[in-house]
Formats: structure tokens, sequence, C-alpha cells
């Protein structure tokens, strides 16, 4: 028996639709669908099978709806389909583009690090980077009465940008550990290429080893902003330790914008100096 | 690498890591003075050739010119039965907090 062929109809602008005229009957249709998701849809009171194809005898997916509607994913261009459904006549079925497939590439290139301000004037094949900036980690807390608290991490934000010139890039300072009895320093600002980074904070109250650890700073301006992680405070800790700082600083995870700049750690209790933060950075993947 | 102080009408308002004290101030297009062990943290103060740290609350007193501290002496620590403070500027004095 010969499998009947259907005219397919634009049904907006990225549905298509064929009507099938009969239950329990093998159809053919002519299509031109590219590599993407669909969903086929029919009556919920009907199973409708496709199968996508390239050629007569080449079937690059299938699908068979569920309520009325089912998705698929087409992984390449097909040129025709076949259908058949197993209730009723003349059943619309309608296929719908909901999302075309993206391949993503790896940027990769070269990774400059900086941790002195400079004037940056390398260029890139492109003539385009992905940077990310980081401020300088907060310094923690001396030691007092109990356990200094750690300094907050740097905020980062991350952009890419078009090398072009001489840039100027602030490297902002670390903030430094505050000897016992007293606060340690906030850590300075990281700019570049239209980010600005923020340091991270030294607890307030760490100059007598109470209180809650220091701020995260902030970032403004990049594509993505992150703020730094605060301190976690331990001053009372029945140990009398420091207070914990945060996150490491990675050029290995630039991709996703959350290198910070690591807090320092507060001091013993009894006068313990805090340490200092980590100074900011500057990461430019030229590509 | 050294660090610098962007000093701007007597207030830190940034520090810096820089080669030199002329990149740092051509980069900043500001006067920087050069820091070493000295509380310098943006939002702080550099008067008389002396950095004094941010003042973390109003009510706070100077200590060892470039410090601070709270007016009322914090309760005695114990370790065995540790509490945590922190300080309440709108009564003036330390409170008593979770410790997280």
């Amino acid at each position: 028996m010969a499998i009947s062929k259907l005219n397919v109809v634009t049904a907006g602008p990225n549905a298509s639709s064929v009507t099938v005229p009969a239950a329990n009957t093998n159809y053919s249709a002519t299509v031109a669908l590219t590599a993407a998701v669909y969903t086929v849809t029919c009556a919920t009171t009907v199973l409708a099978r496709v199968a996508f194809m390239s050629s007569e005898t080449t079937v690059v997916a299938t699908a068979e709806t569920a309520s009325g509607t089912v998705a698929v994913n087409i992984p390449s261009a097909v040129n025709r389909i076949k259908l058949w459904t197993d209730a009723g006549t003349s059943i619309v079925v309608t296929i719908t583009l909901v999302a075309s497939a993206v391949a993503p590439v790896a940027v990769s290139g070269t990774l400059d690090t900086i941790t002195s301000s400079t004037t940056y004037t390398t260029t890139s094949t492109s003539g385009y980077a992905y940077v990310m900036a980081a401020g300088g980690g907060g310094g923690g807390g001396g030691g007092g009465n109990g356990g200094g608290a750690g300094g907050g991490s740097g905020g980062a934000g991350a952009s890419h940008i078009a090398l072009t010139g001489s840039l100027p890039v602030t490297i902002g300072a670390n903030g430094t550990g505050g000897p016992g009895g007293t606060n340690g320093t906030d850590g300075g600002t990281t700019t570049f290429g239209g980010i600005t980074a923020t340091g991270g904070k030294s607890p307030t109250n760490g100059s007598l080893g109470y209180g809650g650890g220091g701020a995260g700073g902030t970032a403004t301006g990049g594509t993505w902003n992150v703020p730094g992680n605060a301190a976690a405070s331990s001053p009372g800790s029945v140990s009398g330790t420091s207070g914990g700082s945060s996150v490491t600083a990675n050029s290995a995870i630039i991709a996703a914008g959350y290198a910070r700049s690591n807090g320092g750690t507060g001091g013993y209790y009894q006068s313990g100096s805090g340490s200092a933060g980590q100074g900011g950075v500057v990461y430019v993947l030229r590509y | 690498m050294a660090t610098f102080a962007v000093i701007e009408n007597d207030v830190v308002t940034n520090t810096l890591v820089a080669a030199s004290l002329t990149i740092a101030e051509t980069i900043t297009g500001k006067t920087c003075v050069e820091y070493t062990d000295e509380p310098a943290e943006p939002g702080g103060k550099y008067v008389g050739g002396v950095f004094i740290q941010r003042k973390p609350y109003p009510s706070w007193i100077s200590h060892n010119v470039s410090y601070w501290k709270a007016p009322v002496d914090l309760p005695t620590f114990d370790p065995e039965n540790p509490k945590n403070y922190v300080w309440d500027e709108s009564v003036t004095n330390w409170v008593e907090s979770p410790i997280v």
C-alpha cells in the first residue's frame, strides 16, 4: 500500500502544520527543519507518531505525542517526516520551533595575570579580551579578649572588552592584619576596563576580638559582578582562635567570574595579630 | 612591589599596589603616599604624615593615634562559656549576639 503524501502549511513564524486525513494510516510530508528543539502538538485525545528523516531510510529523530504535546530534539537537518495517528479524522499536527541549537565555543587564548598597577598595552589576535578584576582582600582583625575575625574577600567583576591603546590598571592593595587588639584595614579598589571592584572589609569589631567577620567587597561596571564573601565570625569560639576567611582567587575559574582575593585571617585571642588579605588582581584572557 | 595610598583632601580614597610612586601617581592622577605597616585604608585619613584608620563608629575614641577603640570595655572572654558581642551604637555599648 502506498504512503499518501500530505501538504505542510505554515502555521506561524516558527510553526508548520499538517492535516492528517485518517487514523491508522501512514503519511509522508516534505519539510525543511534545521537542527533545533521542536514541539509536536495535536489533539489531546489523539496519539501522533512522527519520524523526522533526512532521506527515505534515515531517521534523525522520532516523537510521540503525550497528552497533546511532546518536545523533540532534532540533532541535524531533516527534509521529510513520516507520521501516523491512532484516532480521528482531519487531525492537525503542528510542529513548532521552540529553541535553536547553539554550539558554544570555548574562549581560549593567553592569560595575563596583573598584580601591580600599570598601563596595559598588549593586544590580541581579535582585538578583544575577557577580563576579570578583583579588589584586595580585607585584613583580619587582631585578637583581643577573643579571637579576631577574618577579613572579607574582594568583589570581582568580569567583562569582554576591546584592547585598544593604553588601558590603566589599578590594583587594589591588600588589607593589612590588625596587631593584637586593633582592627585590620580594608582592601583597596581594583579598576580596569570599566570594572570597579572594591576591597573586602576588615571586621570593625575585630579590635577586641569579638563581632562578625569583615564584609566582602562589591563590584560594578562588569557584565558579571560578584560580591566578595564575608568572613565568618568566629570570635568567642571555645578555642579562641581566628575568624575564617573566604574564597580562593584562582585564574582557572576566571571564566566563571568568581575569583576573588582572599581576606586575611583573624588573630588568636590574647593579642595575636591578624593576617593580611591578598592583594587585588586583574586577569586578562587575550583571544 | 610597594603599596601606596591615594590621598585627596587628607582622606585616603584608595590603596593600590605599584612598582613605584611615579607609576602610582601616573595611573591614578592623584597624590600618593607609600606605606608599609601603617593602617592605610579607603575611608581612612592621612593627617600630618600619620595614617588614621576609618572610624568604625562615631562614639569610638582614639587609640594609639592611628586606631580606634570602643568607649566601653568588653566583657571578659571566658573560653569555657564563649559569648559573642557586637557593638550597638544606639546604646553605645556591646550587646550579646549569637555566634554564627
